[in-house]
């Protein structure tokens, strides 16, 4: 598959730069992809060759200094391909639901001091598809517009999905607060 | 929905906060990078592209292995169209002179502009030989008590390995290479770093001092001059100003060299030399503040100008030879000017009057000439 990647573009830097990529993300994108898809071997090297592309396609725009954020830049991509072939080859195993339920009145769940770990064991909580888009926001720092190219999602769906996952982190963070 | 205090409590500081220690968790408990190359190994399709792309890399890393033995720095040396074409817009870029110093997460990977810029920055290169130098153009003048050479190689044209060890089994190692060709890799959460002056070259020093070992990195131009091992920091630092460049052999006809020095004061420590057809310059600091400058030149290409206002000047002999001295006992130094038949040695230190006329006493011609 690299040699399929290295075609891809046309200059010798942009060669060397998927191929650190490849050299040192790899393994952390399978294995993102495998906490998604479980043992489907096939099924996770096509997640990771579905990143790789994504990868490609944004190389320009991907920063490789900080190590922290490229991991979950790389491993988002990869959880994300995944996602997309569970519902592309599973859909009736794993049904994906982008819906939530507004009926939550957050305004009565207000609290007054919340412990700053109740916060970290929610983000845990959270459900994956609002926590990537989070991550994404607070990690890696992108744009709402970046977001969606990234996870291949109207820019639409970004906005709605970081909304709605304060919403509902701030829904968890309640419950969790009230077992501390 | 949520109200205006819930908006402030979730503000988006907090969130970043609590998102990057969520992650931090995550990767903390995840399996280590080694562990989760052997689960994924790459399919054997690309390891062969990956091995053939390497090939020089992994050759020269399997040599680091054998040299840098326990040594706690991470060194790669790369090939020129590997690392050296990584950098991107976005990477952090920290020009310490000739130094490139991006920051990848754990380690800092250090490479070198090559060329005229790395030149111009350097004030101590001399640019008539600038250009001929090769890995096998320096000396080693200092090597701390105890150690023996245990090995020394070259190959590939550019790349010049020794190694030392002492009876206690503590090894050090001297590199030099071709500047263009050449990468490093240093832990920075081990290492303490900071650049210091060496030979009038910037130079980069990374120091664990828990592990006493240690490395430091010199960049003429040219070469780089790379001093590994586990040795206090002065010792290393020692190694390092003891390694010049030969005296190009088109040189050594020229009266200038054929006088040689034989004393300099305790204390001072060589931070800059020029070496021309017609001048030899040293140049020597003590504590770092305190200047001794040694110059022996062609007597045609020399003048002098001296400050007679507040000096003292003095005619005086030495070595048989006519001698003047302009002293300035306010500020405590001086020059002294001694005239050989071709050459004249001209001195100016912060010392005393009689350590002056010492260091002019032992600078003499060479025996042979």
């Amino acid at each position: 598959m690299l040699s399929v990647y290295l075609s891809m573009v046309n200059n010798s830097e942009d060669e060397d730069k998927i191929l650190y990529i490849y050299e040192n993300y790899y393994a952390y994108m399978s294995y993102c992809a495998e906490q998604i898809l479980g043992d489907r071997e096939e099924d996770v090297r096509d997640s990771v060759h579905s990143a790789m592309i994504k990868v490609i396609e944004r190389l320009d725009s991907i920063d490789l200094t900080d190590k922290r954020r490229a991991k979950n830049y790389f491993g988002t991509i990869a959880k994300n391909k995944a996602r997309d072939i569970l519902k592309s080859k599973y859909s009736n195993t794993l049904p994906i639901d982008d819906s939530f339920d507004l009926n939550e009145n957050a305004e009565e769940l207000y609290i007054g001091k919340i412990e700053y770990e109740s916060l970290i064991t929610s983000i845990f909580k959270l459900d994956e598809k609002y926590r990537d888009v989070l991550m994404l926001r607070y990690i890696n720092e992108f744009k709402e517009k970046e977001i969606a190219e990234i996870l291949g999602i109207p820019q639409k769906t970004v906005s709605t999905r970081i909304s709605r996952g304060k919403q509902r982190l701030y829904a968890i963070l309640k419950e969790v607060g009230k077992d501390v | 929905m949520f109200n205006e205090n819930d908006r402030e409590f979730l503000s988006d500081d907090l969130l970043k906060k609590a998102f990057n220690d969520y992650f931090d968790r995550i990767l903390a408990d995840m399996p280590s990078d080694t562990e989760l190359a052997k689960r994924y190994p790459y399919p054997e399709s690309s390891l062969k592209i990956v091995r053939r792309k390497y090939k020089a890399l992994k050759r020269r890393r399997s040599l680091w292995l054998r040299y840098l033995g326990r040594a706690a720095v991470i060194v790669l040396i790369t090939a020129s169209i590997t690392f050296g074409l990584l950098m991107t817009n976005s990477d952090i870029r920290a020009a310490v002179s000739s130094f490139f110093i991006r920051d990848r997460g754990n380690h800092l990977e250090i490479d070198f502009n090559n060329g005229e810029e790395a030149v111009l920055e350097n004030e101590g290169v001399d640019p008539e030989t600038q250009n001929e130098t090769s890995v096998l153009d320096y000396e080693i003048h200092y090597i701390p008590d105890g150690f023996e050479l245990i090995s020394e190689e070259f190959f590939g044209g550019n790349i010049f390995f020794r190694e030392y060890r002492d009876a206690n089994e503590r090894s050090f190692v001297i590199n030099i290479y071709d500047s263009g060709n050449t990468g490093f890799f240093v832990d920075k959460e081990r290492h303490k770093y900071t650049f210091i002056r060496i030979n009038g070259y910037e130079a980069m020093i990374a120091y664990d001092e828990s592990e006493k070992c240690g490395l430091i990195l010199i960049n003429d131009g040219k070469c780089c001059i790379q001093i590994n091992g586990c040795l206090e920091k002065e010792e290393l630092i020692k190694v390092a100003r003891g390694i010049s460049k030969r005296i190009p052999e088109e040189y050594k006809n020229s009266p200038v060299y054929k006088f040689e020095i034989g004393y300099i004061p305790e204390g001072y420590e060589l931070n800059e030399y020029h070496y021309k057809s017609h001048l030899i310059s040293l140049i020597y600091y003590k504590d770092e503040t305190i200047p001794l400058s040694i110059k022996v030149v062609d007597k045609e290409k020399i003048s002098i100008s001296v400050d007679n206002e507040h000096t003292t000047h003095s005619l005086l002999t030495v070595n048989g030879r006519e001698a003047q001295m302009w002293y300035n006992y306010e500020e405590g130094n001086g020059i002294l000017v001694v005239v050989y038949d071709d050459v004249v040695v001209k001195i100016f230190a912060g010392d005393t009057p009689e350590e002056i006329i010492k260091i002019a006493e032992n600078i003499k011609p060479k025996a042979d000439s």
